[in-house]
């Protein structure tokens, strides 16, 4: 199996990668177990990654399949019940920090609104890239990149964050 | 509003918390996957050159069990029962049972035992005829091992818990030996077979749910792709396949 130049590359985009899916909804320990199937997945087809005109698109593609898998069999394993497990807690909204506001902000935001701000202004993916990642119009991208700013840019939440160090 | 959202991902992002790669891990996982994979093709190579006698034989000790040559190519010999257990699915081997072992051969499940409206029915796809093909479900007590003889000659074995695990894996490895296609069906994870996808012989498509098999089969004159359409619109409920 070619693994040439594998273990640098996930040293160097294993932060990037992971962040990305905490911002597109997974929980820090899920985004990290679903960071790990990406890269697993990468490496057994590694040579062709490696030689891909778009890397990083080829990777976020990858990224985004395993994160809908993800969503998928998470949906499955939901259990009806009568008894909710949670138990009352405080409401915590005074320790609210920029980090809760903007992943609160993000969650209003349909799924692929979400993902393609994510990728564009965190990832920073061209909208090119963005395009063969998510296999679609660039067209497609840039709308779902116009309604995505236009509801944050309507979120009250974020409006209040102006000025925040 | 674009320059601001850049600036607030990123300050978001530099509190999400980032423990170390866990690079050893996903090279172990990926070494785990690929000895899989030849013991899967080595199955393969177990069914075409036994045509495996089904299930039967492996109470007369005429089953094989398979080893990885020299060159990565898998090969066959003689199986000892002593060490049977094949490494089939990360994390959960999957036991290949000795002669006198408990197992059950999918083909004798009798009709009895079958899950409420088994039979595939209802409106009839324009460009094939379903109206022959059947689906089982078939609970499987834990720690029973199912072998299923299918339709191209392969023989499979199940072992319920092992779809605990994690099922998606274990139908990629099968996607990728038999060249078949892992598919979703209103959330259900399944398998459909295009290793006998000559004219004239029965399609197979194969679903679990928690610890029942789904398997689903055409009639000979519905081609490959018809027959994948159709799967994908079936509707599960409870644990039987309904086309919707």
């Amino acid at each position: 199996m070619d693994r040439d130049g594998f273990t640098e590359y996930v040293e160097a985009c294993w932060p990037q990668l992971v962040r990305t899916a905490v911002l597109m909804g997974c929980e820090p320990a899920e985004a990290e177990d679903i960071v790990q199937e990406t890269l697993l997945r990468c490496l057994k087809r590694w040579a062709r990654v490696r030689q891909a005109d778009d890397r990083q698109a080829y990777v976020h593609r990858v990224l985004i399949n395993t994160f809908i898998s993800a969503r998928r069999r998470h949906w499955t394993q939901e259990q009806p019940t009568t008894v909710f497990p949670e138990l009352p807690t405080n409401d915590d909204t005074a320790k609210v920090d920029i980090a809760d506001a903007v992943l609160r902000s993000l969650s209003r935001l349909p799924e692929d609104q979400r993902v393609a701000v994510v990728l564009r202004y965190y990832a920073q993916l061209s909208e090119r890239s963005m395009a063969a990642a998510l296999g679609v119009a660039p067209g497609t991208i840039k709308s779902r990149l116009s309604r995505g700013l236009k509801v944050l840019a309507a979120d009250t939440t974020l409006a209040e964050l102006k000025g925040s160090p | 509003m674009s320059d601001r959202v850049d600036d607030l991902l990123d300050r978001a992002a530099a509190r999400i918390p980032i423990n170390e790669a866990p690079i050893d891990t996903i090279l172990e996982r990926a070494d785990r996957q690929r000895r899989r994979t030849l013991a899967i093709s080595a199955c393969v190579g177990i069914a075409g050159a036994v045509a495996v006698a089904t299930f039967a034989s492996l109470g007369t000790g005429g089953a094989t069990s398979p080893t990885v040559a020299a060159d990565g190519l898998p090969t066959t010999k003689p199986l000892d029962p002593s060490s049977a257990a094949v490494d089939w699915q990360v994390g959960a081997p999957v036991h290949i049972p000795a002669p006198g072992e408990p197992c059950v051969d999918a083909a004798t499940i009798p009709t009895s035992s079958l899950a409420a409206d088994p039979v595939v029915s209802g409106a009839l796809p324009r460009d094939g005829d379903m109206s022959s093909a059947t689906a089982w479900a078939c609970p499987l007590p834990s720690g029973t091992t199912v072998a299923i003889t299918w339709a191209d000659g392969t023989v499979i074995y199940y072992e319920p818990n092992s779809f605990h695990g994690n099922p998606n894996v274990w139908f990629e490895g099968m996607a990728q030996t038999w060249g078949g296609s892992v598919i979703v069906v209103d959330d259900h994870l399944g398998y459909v077979s295009t290793a006998n996808s000559e004219p004239g012989v029965i399609h197979e498509a194969l679903f679990v749910e928690g610890d029942t098999v789904i398997r689903v089969q055409a009639p000979a004159d519905v081609d490959s792709a018809t027959f994948e359409k159709i799967v994908r619109s079936f509707q599960f409920a409870g644990t039987s396949a309904k086309q919707s």
